[in-house]
């Protein structure tokens, strides 16, 4: 009888808790490789998780320092003025929500994971007066295709859920942090990430390598290969009277 | 069908660049100009940012540069001696052209001056050429054979004059260094080759004989191009040699349509047609700083 109340109690206390090993997650592919053909791809997030809970996704690319001006009037002309200079921007910021984010998450908890553009907007400092950046900011983005957040994103069928982002052209080497999130009662039960590493392949990966890494050799290299080209095309066609 | 360009950093259809390049070559057959200042608001049109489209535009006047040259050498219309001294001032104007790209790309103002400097000289050009018909009297003279201008008086009376004997002139080299440096700021800031003013200039500044007036003109733009290029790759990270290797295989082929058409029609209609475009482009241009933006924050200090 003891031991009956004994396993009761453990069976209720491990009901509480957030149940672990339940959330399942893959990636394909499991690596962005960037050719010369690159133009941008489509990123399948697929996994498992507990039937009850909301899933939210989100793909988030490597931070970095950047600046960008503020066009302003001067006399009849749009020119870069201010200097907006953010802090930790991610390379890309893809999110997929079963649900409506609200309706997932508390927003406390939603901003303390960086979920959705409230979050994304506090965590790049463009809040209050400076929250007309953030908007602004965002619509370039979206655009681009470096932002995007669908709520109602995800396929679920039981366990299953599945996920695509569209991944945009303009993309840095770097790894993608892609992570799952299994939100019950307004809280994240649980959470898993895989990295997936973006790579410039063949030929494009050799141009912005040496390019990144040796750029005189590279604009040596640039301008003896155009040269080449040119005396061919003057050896080929002699009579060409271009200036 | 796209085609990823890996400094620029963008994808676009290779037949975009291609047909650009068959555009720009066509011209450069057709008048006899090298067509850089067409092709750089043409690849900003397709989407590279102005930096990019300028340092790639030089790396690809390098080689319509060499094709040109060689027709010239051939025929020994290059005068060597006025070629390095205008080259002299070339690499001195390509040089601080290029460190002032990378200042104002530091300070994130480069896009718009390079979209203005386009608005002014492709409106400026366009009007003159439709006005006064440039492209014809140059021709004119050069069909006409060996008839020299004669320098005017405050150029014979500059300082240190040199003889340049392929040219049958004696000036100082002032003023053929100031010209090279102002071929190297362009080259720099707009990626143009400059022979549209270098050969007007040539000829009516310090009277050089039309005969070897392009080839000289070529051989000084082939040569600061390489520099700029280079420097630009060094400095600035924005050349993408994709985007000049895609150009010159258009260019290679719309030359030779340009040359095949000149012989049917009229100069001055050619100046007309070519005038207008001049001016249409530069009005697209000019609606992008005076129109209300469609974005309002651009990238700066330093994105390709």
């Amino acid at each position: 009888m003891r031991a009956a109340g004994l396993l009761l109690l453990l069976g209720t206390f491990a009901a509480a808790l957030p149940a672990q090993g339940e959330l399942d997650l893959e990636v394909s592919p499991a690596e962005i490789r960037e050719g010369l053909g690159w133009s941008g791809g489509t990123l399948w997030v697929r996994g498992e998780a507990r039937p009850g809970d909301g899933v939210v996704v989100r793909v988030l690319g490597e931070a970095r320092q950047e600046t960008w001006l503020l066009r302003q009037r001067r006399g009849p002309f749009w020119l870069p003025g201010e200097r907006v200079a953010l802090a930790g921007a991610p390379e890309v910021y893809l999110l997929r929500a079963e649900r409506p984010l609200d309706q997932l998450l508390l927003p406390d908890e939603a901003r303390r994971a960086g979920l959705g553009e409230g979050a994304l907007e506090e965590a790049l400092g463009l809040v209050g007066d400076r929250s007309y950046l953030a908007a602004e900011l965002f619509r370039q983005w979206r655009a681009s295709g470096r932002l995007s957040v669908e709520e109602g994103g995800i396929s679920r069928q039981g366990r299953r859920f599945e996920a695509a982002f569209a991944l945009p052209a303009r993309l840095a080497e770097g790894t993608l942090q892609v992570e799952v999130f299994a939100c019950r009662e307004g809280r994240i039960g649980e959470r898993r990430a895989v990295g997936t590493p973006v790579r410039r392949e063949g030929l494009a990966a050799f141009l912005a390598e040496t390019a990144r890494r040796r750029p005189a050799l590279y604009g040596l290299g640039a301008a003896l290969l155009a040269l080449a080209v040119g005396l061919l095309v003057g050896v080929a066609f002699p009579h060409r009277r271009a200036h | 069908m796209t085609l990823f360009l890996p400094v620029a950093g963008l994808a676009i259809n290779p037949l975009l660049l291609v047909t650009a390049g068959l555009l720009v070559g066509f011209l450069s057959g057709l008048l006899g100009v090298g067509g850089g200042f067409l092709l750089t608001p043409l690849l900003i049109l397709m989407g590279l940012s102005p930096a990019v489209a300028a340092a790639s535009g030089t790396n690809a006047l390098v080689g319509t540069g060499a094709s040109g040259l060689l027709a010239h050498l051939r025929q020994r219309n290059v005068d060597f001696r006025l070629g390095l001294v205008l080259l002299a001032g070339g690499v001195l104007g390509g040089a601080a052209g290029t460190t002032w790209v990378r200042a104002l790309r530091q300070e994130g103002s480069l896009d718009a001056v390079i979209v203005g400097l386009y608005v002014l000289f492709l409106g400026a050009l366009g009007l003159f050429l439709f006005s006064e018909g440039l492209l014809a009297r140059v021709q004119t003279t050069a069909e006409e054979g060996e008839r020299a201008s004669t320098p005017p008086r405050w150029v014979s009376r500059l300082p240190f004059p040199m003889s340049f004997p392929a040219s049958g002139i004696r000036v100082s080299p002032v003023v053929p260094l100031l010209l090279g440096a102002l071929v190297g700021l362009l080259a720099a800031f707009m990626g143009v080759g400059g022979g549209f003013f270098l050969v007007p200039a040539l000829t009516f500044l310090l009277g050089v004989p039309m005969r070897v007036v392009v080839g000289t003109s070529l051989f000084q733009v082939l040569f600061t191009a390489l520099g700029v290029t280079v420097l630009q790759a060094w400095l600035n990270g924005t050349v993408d040699v994709v985007v000049a290797l895609g150009i010159l295989a258009g260019s290679a082929v719309g030359a030779q349509g340009g040359a095949a058409v000149i012989r049917k029609l009229q100069g001055k209609e050619l100046q007309i047609v070519f005038s207008l475009l001049l001016l249409a482009l530069s009005f697209r241009m000019l609606n992008d700083l005076l129109a209300l933006p469609r974005f309002f924050l651009v990238p700066g200090g330093g994105h390709p």
